[in-house]
């Protein structure tokens, strides 16, 4: 149900055509729905991404712990 | 004389891409590096993500060779890439060595984008194990980062890491062996279908396995062209996510006591000792300088040979045994130890375009010294395998054999054939020596203390 709702919702991008994002020298297919996908998540998942890193930087500065401290963790 | 023999040609492996390929000279391996990557080579090189991620042991360093090895006239440069000790697959990985290396690809995906440049390309095979860490060996699978380009290679990632580890983590752990059959990794709609209901409780899993495989069937052969971009902070929110979800899976050896992975009961504790001995004197006379442990289970002979500093590959069968090898590898930070997975009644095969793509586990021998501890009795009993054939197997796989015997009165053997009948008239250690000496010297033999074990080291006849 909810993949269907998305899946359908993503329609309107196809409809929204005029240019190719295919890069010169690329010679991996990324895969039409993949990269449909990507676009919806990204949209999605980068408002959320920035919402974390200030979340983290807030709870870093509670804690007394550097930006630098923080970014080794995660990695 | 054969063209092959005259012609020095790229590896089976290295067609796809055509920024370059890897070609062997002179037993040396070097990379060429096509003047259509020209640019962003450079730009790797120059930019200074090429000394971050090789100071931080996330790549394999190179240094640049003479252009007069350049095999054509596409060539921009001509590299050596310091040599990997061992080459492995990720079919023959634990689940937290694929797990390691879904990471470390992305700890280098989030580092190109801090540098102006993104992965092209996330294939599990780019990552190998040295000095028992993960690293990526792929020079030119770097290119400049445009903002608003999407990451051509999320499907990729998604195939070869994100799927396999959920299917090992969510249904069966023996599901990592598909990635040898599927070489571009699992089809995410296979993956998909495969994993149970609970895990479309999984955001993570619900988006990038269940929803990319929905949005895949939907837009199959469907052209996309779109103004929509990838902005920068979605990406890293993607990858964000892809993160958290290969960070939060798990996948537990049943029984971990080490106890119960290792048949030390089979010895009294003299017993014991006096075999670790006797194999480490074997090592010191051998003198190998990479040894391959087949049946290696936790590794306990294993780390004979690693911690004299010798480079030790160690196989077992049992996923569990090897995924607790290679923990222990990890919390020691030991560097010569390289646990892998390894069915020896069926060893990896050549797969791939024209059976060269990835390489056949003889292929990549043979080693300068096998250790087959505990070994022989499941090959010749449990799996039927004449005495001579299995001789024949070791000479193709090394120099020098350290071989354990165990006669049929061990309380193994008797287990094994407790369920059968017992057609193993020939299974005897006269017909073992006898069969292995058609290909091995018996260079010493040690019975082992209060028991009726036998251990030898042979040197292979030329």
């Amino acid at each position: 149900m909810i993949i269907s709702f998305i899946i359908s919702g993503s329609t309107f991008i196809i409809t929204d055509l005029n240019s190719a994002l295919i890069k010169e020298h690329a010679y991996l297919d990324p895969g039409s729905g993949s990269f449909i996908l990507q676009l919806i998540l990204a949209a999605l998942l980068g408002s959320f991404f920035v919402f974390k890193s200030y979340w983290k930087k807030i709870i870093n500065f509670l804690r007394g712990k550097s930006d630098n401290e923080h970014k080794d963790e995660g990695e | 004389m054969s063209r092959a023999n005259t012609i020095v040609q790229p590896l089976g492996s290295s067609f796809r891409d055509p920024s370059g390929f890897l070609f062997r000279k002179d037993g040396v391996l070097y990379r060429q590096v096509n003047q259509v990557h020209k640019e962003d080579y450079q730009q790797l090189m120059d930019s200074g993500l090429y000394q971050n991620l090789v100071a931080a042991g996330l790549m394999i360093p190179h240094r640049e060779a003479p252009f007069d090895l350049a095999l054509n006239e596409s060539a921009y440069k001509i590299i050596l890439p310091e040599p990997v000790t061992f080459i492995s697959y990720p079919y023959e990985w634990c689940f937290s060595q694929l797990q390691d290396a879904a990471l470390t690809t992305l700890k280098i995906q989030k580092r190109a984008l801090e540098f102006g440049m993104i992965l092209k390309d996330s294939s599990a095979y780019n990552v190998q194990f040295q000095n028992g860490r993960p690293v990526m060996i792929d020079t030119l699978s770097f290119e400049s980062y445009h903002d608003g380009c999407p990451w051509d290679a999320y499907r990729q990632f998604c195939q070869h890491f994100l799927a396999p580890l959920s299917l090992m983590s969510y249904r069966d752990i023996r599901l990592g062996r598909l990635l040898r059959v599927y070489i571009d990794g699992l089809p995410l709609d296979l993956a998909s279908r495969m994993l149970p209901r609970r895990s479309r409780l999984s955001i993570t899993l619900l988006m990038h396995i269940h929803l990319h495989a929905a949005s895949q069937s939907r837009f199959a052969d469907k052209q996309v062209k779109t103004k929509r971009r990838v902005s920068k902070r979605g990406l890293l929110g993607l990858i964000d996510s892809l993160e958290s979800s290969i960070r939060r899976m798990r996948w537990s050896p049943k029984g971990t006591e080490w106890g119960s992975y290792y048949d030390v009961h089979n010895y009294t504790q003299d017993g014991l000792q006096h075999k670790q001995q006797t194999v480490a004197h074997f090592l010191v006379e051998a003198k190998p300088a990479i040894v391959w442990d087949l049946g290696a289970n936790v590794g306990i002979f294993s780390r004979l040979a690693s911690e004299m500093g010798i480079s030790t590959i160690a196989f077992d069968n049992d996923p569990g045994a090897v995924e607790l090898n290679y923990q222990e590898c990890i919390s020691k930070g030991e560097k010569k130890l390289l646990p892998l997975l390894l069915d020896l009644t069926n060893p990896s095969p050549s797969i791939g375009w024209h059976n060269e793509e990835r390489i056949g586990l003889i292929e990549r021998g043979p080693a300068d010294a096998v250790m087959a501890l505990a070994l022989i009795h499941h090959l010749a009993i449990s799996n039927n395998v004449p005495l001579d054939r299995l001789a024949r197997f070791f000479h193709q796989l090394c120099k020098w054999l350290i071989i354990e015997f165990i006669p049929k009165s061990d309380p193994q053997v008797k287990r094994l054939l407790s369920t059968r009948k017992d057609i193993f008239e020939n299974y005897n250690q006269d017909n073992f020596e006898y069969a292995f000496q058609e290909y091995f010297k018996i260079s010493r033999k040690q019975v082992i203390r209060d028991s009726d074990r036998c251990l030898y080291l042979m040197e292979a006849h030329d």
